[in-house]
């Protein structure tokens, strides 16, 4: 496996003339530049003089070729030659993470997103990692939103928090945005639907990711969401596991909720087809505790089913039930197939469910 | 002039549209610069083009107004911009199709569905317009069932940053702010994806223009058609009006007259935009091999008056771009390979390149 390989999933060349850059991806921007075998092997980690700063960038010896790695809006991702040290250091341990990956905190929210985002798709860091994406973001929201919701409380700030905590947690901002949004433009079914959004995937996902202050700030808005008699129960149960977000103990012991990941980008390399294959999110100590901590999960379409492999599930592992989050979602034991466990649900949606419900089954 | 007096379901408001006239210049289409980095785009990133901007290196530092109220607005709004017997009511061309397209719009699990209609409905209260484009009209009007297709390509008369605002509204207001909208600024595409993904849910872009150092878009349909690969894939789709806007004149003939016709439009001279049309003919001709007669004369005249050496400056990147394209084409690589045959060069060389020993 290359050492140094993009970041972003878009790179630009640098032209021969050294200071004008060619088309994102040579001009194929619906590539993804990390999966290419261009970068499999040959490339160093460097910093690109571009426009009297330095900007992450990519070198191959070879023939002097240099690619600088590009933000959402096609923009050089600025940084400093320290940085680009500690990142090359970051890479050659790829992708165990070393401590000193936290001298990054203050590195462009490009360069953190990117980074956190491969090291979550091609390994498994550590929850305090996730220390370096904009969790103030979050806590500006968070407190925004809970101030309205008091008595006579009005709206503070608007913060967009965007996709920049979701190498950490998806499902988290964006029912907390529509929430804010409902309140703002003063649309109560819009402010109620991001309500129970952000209180069910409150109580779903794996929150060890989510640093204690924001988890803190999270359980005040869920005590004043859980005002309204619609929202008590769950609002309860929440409030419970945001005190320790690595609790190992399941709030629904009977269903272990695995968000589906769909992944055109599952490793380097993969040339998988982009919307109909995926991998199961197990890294919940929940899961963890069923399926022991080697397990992994994938899931694919094959005509109008869902096929669910998993493997490397630990041999004591209870015998499983599997169904897609839908309400009127079919139950579907998991059968032993040699190393592999397998299922096949009945599915004739176009792409993938967004979850799974996995249940131990009671002989 | 207001939209209303040419459309009673129009908004009121009227945008500021090329071929308008600003302090007695004219205006010739809008282009976009980046935000700095960490802040999300938006209609302040927009860049307004006046005649005698197409000289500059860069666009000038000149905002775009939200109305046409200071302006003369004597642009006709598209699809007045064509002769009217390219805007074609869709129960002319089937009488199913605007349930068709109503089954894909509001397809149930589709990754689009929550989004897709707020965001039209912003697009419209703007004033502006927007129509399904490419391979969703392709695939509606072809039969294709609405659960096969994997993503909504649109186009229309919003500038890029203000669709990138008008986009994360919508996705905000429907709880998908953690989507990320990305711009490419090289072609002005704008870019809904899965987080974590880089996998496309929408792709945007205004209406093309030539004719200038930078990227620009304007507000003429027959302008951007040219564009566009083949003719089959320049028909656009109105949702609110159920109108079928075929800006070549071509495309609705080409598609459903019972010779699917490989009519390529492009004006293009680039090597890799080349390399990806002949790819992407491999990918129709071979998917509507079983169900459709094929005319590929206008492909292969237009290949054959192509320069032998076109490929030579494709960069490696641009090769493993193209070899994985023709690797998601779902046919054997025998079939790949008699379909290159019958191609004159320098298409041959192409495809017979990428498809190598696979």
């Amino acid at each position: 496996m290359a050492v140094h390989r993009p970041l972003s999933s878009w790179v630009a060349r640098v032209l021969p003339n050294g200071h004008s850059l060619g088309d994102v991806n040579d001009g194929d921007p619906r590539t993804d530049a990390r999966t290419l075998n261009l970068f499999l092997d040959g490339w160093e980690r460097t910093a690109f003089p571009w426009t009297g700063r330095a900007v992450l960038a990519l070198s191959r010896p070879a023939d002097g070729l240099t690619v600088v790695e590009l933000d959402e809006y096609g923009t050089p991702i600025a940084t400093g030659e320290a940085a680009v040290d500690l990142l090359r250091r970051v890479e050659e341990a790829w992708p165990a993470v070393p401590d000193e990956v936290s001298g990054l905190a203050r590195e462009s929210l490009a360069l953190r997103y990117w980074l956190l985002e491969r090291l979550d798709a091609e390994g498994s860091p550590p929850d305090a990692v996730f220390a370096l994406l904009p969790w103030e973001l979050l806590d500006r929201a968070v407190a925004a939103v809970t101030i309205a919701l008091e008595p006579g409380g009005r709206l503070g700030e608007l913060v967009e928090i965007r996709h920049w905590l979701t190498p950490a947690v998806r499902g988290l901002s964006g029912p907390l945005e529509q929430l804010d949004h409902g309140l703002r433009t003063g649309d109560p079914d819009i402010a109620r639907q991001g309500a129970t959004t952000l209180l069910t995937n409150l109580r779903d996902l794996p929150l060890s990711r989510i640093p204690e202050s924001s988890r803190r700030a999270l359980g005040a808005l869920v005590e004043r969401l859980g005002d309204v008699p619609e929202h008590r129960e769950i609002a309860a149960v929440v409030s419970g596991r945001l005190v320790d977000g690595t609790s190992a103990v399941p709030d629904d012991a009977a269903a272990l909720v695995v968000m589906v990941v769909p992944a055109s980008y599952l490793a380097p390399g993969d040339n998988e087809e982009e919307t109909d294959r995926a991998k199961l999110d197990l890294n919940s100590p929940e899961l963890a505790a069923v399926l022991g901590p080697r397990a992994q999960g994938r899931v694919f379409r094959s005509g109008t089913e869902l096929v669910v492999t998993l493997s490397r599930v630990d041999p004591a592992a209870p015998a499983l039930s599997v169904a897609t989050g839908e309400p009127d979602a079919v139950v579907v034991p998991v059968s032993v197939e040699g190393r592999t466990h397998r299922a096949r649900l009945p599915w004739d949606r176009p792409g993938l469910p967004e979850r799974l419900v996995f249940r131990v089954v009671t002989r | 002039m207001s939209n209303r007096e040419t459309d009673p379901r129009a908004s009121s408001v009227r945008p500021l549209l090329e071929g308008d006239m600003v302090d007695d210049r004219r205006v010739n289409g809008f282009a976009w610069r980046a935000p700095a980095p960490g802040q999300r785009s938006n209609h302040h990133d927009d860049r307004l083009l006046l005649d005698g901007d197409e000289l500059l290196d860069a666009p000038p530092d000149r905002r775009v107004p939200q109305s046409a109220e200071a302006a003369v607005p004597i642009a006709p709004m598209p699809p007045a911009d064509l002769p009217p017997e390219r805007a074609i009511s869709s129960g002319f061309v089937d009488a199913t199709v605007a349930n068709r397209v109503a089954g894909l719009i509001n397809l149930p699990g589709a990754v689009w569905q929550p989004f897709i209609r707020p965001l039209l409905a912003a697009v419209h209260a703007s004033g502006h317009k927007a129509w399904l484009a490419g391979g969703a009209v392709r695939d509606v009007l072809s039969g294709v069932p609405a659960e096969k297709v994997n993503d909504l390509d649109m186009s229309g008369t919003v500038p890029t940053g203000r669709f990138v605002d008008m986009a994360y509204q919508a996705l905000r207001a429907t709880g998908r702010s953690e989507y990320p909208v990305r711009v490419s600024p090289s072609n002005l595409i704008c870019y809904v994806s899965v987080p974590g993904l880089n996998t496309r849910l929408i792709e945007y872009r205004g209406l093309s223009r030539s004719g200038f150092p930078y990227p620009v878009v304007g507000s003429r349909l027959a302008e951007d058609a040219r564009h566009r690969d083949f003719a089959f894939n320049s028909l656009l789709y109105d949702v609110l009006d159920e109108t079928v806007l075929d800006p070549s004149g071509h495309g609705t003939g080409d598609l459903l007259n019972g010779v699917r016709r490989f009519r390529p439009l492009t004006g293009t001279t680039d090597p890799f935009e080349l390399a990806e049309v002949v790819v992407r003919a491999m990918k129709f001709a071979l998917r509507w091999a079983d169900e459709a007669r094929l005319d590929l004369e206008p492909l292969h005249r237009w290949l054959a008056s192509m320069p032998d050496d076109l490929w030579a400056s494709l960069t490696e990147m641009n090769r493993e771009s193209l070899r994985k394209a023709r690797a998601k084409i779902p046919a054997p690589p025998d079939a790949q390979r008699r379909f290159a045959a019958t191609l004159p060069e320098p298409g041959r060389s192409l495809l017979e390149s990428l498809i190598g020993g696979a």
